[in-house]
């Protein structure tokens, strides 16, 4: 279904996705014989030219997207599924500043749909009805489930759910296929990426219990049912899935070195993949949706290429966590 | 050479001190031996900890290095603020041969695995576990590495006091032992030529 009023952003997104770095752009960066070579390069794409310059310019780009995807955003509905991941940082952080008073400040977002100053004041009020209902709905589960474990995690872990679970329902209620069937993959890619560090972290059926998202493709009683059983059996269990290849090659690498860093290079891949089929979208707020995946993990390797390099980090580690490099 | 009334008495006190150097000459050099043991032992438990935690802690930060760049700054400072765990030290004694030096016992409250797993990656889970692992190891480094110190600071004295018995108080006593006695005996020899003469006289 295509929507003309995106006819203007959807141009725009089209002009700034040519200037996206290519795969070897980042090959490039991540091969730079030294520092100098690297900052050189990284002055050419307009990325700064020390290791404070880019930082600050990675910051900047990363706000300047968000504000831009919200400026060209003409629905309600696709602004909050932009900016949802911010509104949910915030409110963690607040709430977990509420029962474990300190300075949180610094921990707080921008980028966001609430300010933090409104949820901050609804927290230290009780005035939940300055918040929209799914958040104050999030933040009445999470306190029930703090009253009765004590624990920062269960804050986490239950916002995380919520996370899931608004991002679903507002994802349906826009009422496109795309976003619906995103909502669907992050539930199910985050699924798997737990029950894998759920062993690793020696977490039983119960803390995987907690963590498991709804509203994926993947039932959550798959994941409960194969904790505690050899891998393989969960492996052969997803043949016929649409992520067998991914988790068939992420397992084998974490029986090998009990590693998942393979499992979440492929599962940062998937998202990557997906998105791709709103190139094809002419008019509609998909390809803003994609532009703003796109961009953000753009932002993310080049930050892993550029600390990596400053902390000399070996140039493998940050390699094996670049998404389609190696 | 020391200096002494030379007569029998003081000969008698002087041996009584030439032995009580010897043996406790003796025991200082067991003694130095077995601190060098120790030190050995202590030197290599160091040498392994230090490398294991070196190792521990490179790869704990470059994996933490990674996660706060993938994730996000805020993201991760928001996790390691509010970890759930207290660390708490306990001091004790250990006691090494005459030496008392001190003895940590390391104990971590709570979970330090308390945060949610949506929005970190294992790269987190790694790291942070590296470095919680490598708490109890930096503070037992600690604790070997003073004791190497009591232990270094214990071996130079005894080696002192080895090296003063050695070289100075026993040879200083045998040569005024020596010394005592030849005037003893030169004494000795005056009386009787005294005594032989006056025998002479008398005749």
């Amino acid at each position: 279904m295509e929507d003309c009023r995106y006819a203007y952003a959807v141009a725009r997104i089209r002009a700034l996705e040519t200037r996206l770095l290519t795969l070897q752009d980042m090959r490039e960066f991540l091969e730079a014989v030294d520092e100098e070579s690297l900052f050189r390069m990284l002055r050419a794409a307009a990325y700064g030219s020390a290791k404070e310059a880019v930082e600050e310019k990675l910051s900047d780009e990363s706000a300047e997207t968000i504000s831009l995807l919200k400026e060209l955003s003409l629905d309600a509905e696709l602004t909050q599924l932009l900016t949802l991941k911010y509104d949910f940082h915030n409110l963690r952080v607040l709430l977990k500043a509420k029962h474990f008073p300190r300075e949180v400040e610094f921990l707080l977002v921008t980028g966001g749909s609430l300010d933090a100053e409104k949820i901050k004041y609804a927290l230290t009020e009780g005035k939940m009805h300055h918040l929209p209902a799914a958040f104050a709905e999030a933040i009445e589960k999470a306190e029930a489930g703090f009253e009765k474990s004590a624990d920062a995690g269960t804050i986490d872990a239950i916002l995380d759910r919520e996370f899931g679970d608004v991002f679903y329902r507002c994802s349906l209620g826009y009422g496109h296929e795309f976003f619906v069937r995103f909502a669907a993959v992050l539930a199910d890619l985050s699924n798997i990426k737990n029950f894998f560090r759920v062993h690793n972290l020696g977490g039983d059926r119960e803390f995987l219990e907690s963590l498991l998202l709804g509203n994926g493709t993947l039932e959550e009683g798959l994941f409960l049912s194969y904790t505690g059983h050899p891998v393989e059996e969960f492996v052969s269990r997803l043949k016929f899935s649409d992520y067998f290849d991914l988790v068939e090659e992420g397992a084998d690498y974490w029986k090998e070195r009990g590693s998942v860093v393979r499992l979440e290079r492929l599962i940062d891949e998937y998202p990557l993949n997906f998105i791709r089929s709103a190139q094809y979208v002419v008019f509609g707020p998909e390809p803003l949706f994609a532009y703003g995946v796109a961009k953000d993990n753009e932002l993310k390797s080049i930050r892993a290429i550029v600390r990596g390099r400053m902390d000399n980090v070996p140039v493998d580690m940050v390699r094996e966590r670049i998404p389609f490099l190696s | 050479m020391i200096k002494v009334n030379p007569n029998r008495m003081e000969i008698l006190r002087l041996k009584k001190r030439l032995v009580l150097c010897r043996r406790g000459h003796k025991l200082l050099k067991q003694k130095q031996d077995e601190l060098l043991r120790i030190l050995n032992l202590l030197i290599g438990k160091a040498e392994n900890l230090r490398e294991e935690v070196e190792k521990n802690l490179c790869r704990a930060y470059h994996l933490f290095s990674l996660a706060r760049a993938v994730l996000g700054d805020r993201v991760v400072e928001d996790v390691v603020t509010f970890l759930g765990v207290k660390t708490h030290i306990e001091v004790g004694q250990k006691q090494i041969l005459n030496l008392r030096a001190p003895e940590f016992r390391v104990k971590l409250d709570g979970d330090v695995r308390n945060y949610g797993l949506l929005m970190t990656n294992g790269d987190l889970d790694e790291a942070i576990g590296l470095f919680s692992g490598v708490i109890p190891d930096i503070v037992r480094l600690c604790e070997v590495e003073n004791q190497i110190a009591i232990a270094s600071e214990e071996v130079e004295k005894t080696r002192r006091r080895v090296n003063a018995l050695e070289h100075i108080l026993i040879p200083d006593l045998e040569v005024t032992i020596r010394v005592i006695v030849m005037k003893l005996e030169e004494l000795e020899r005056g009386s009787r030529v005294r005594l032989m003469k006056v025998k002479e006289m008398v005749r």
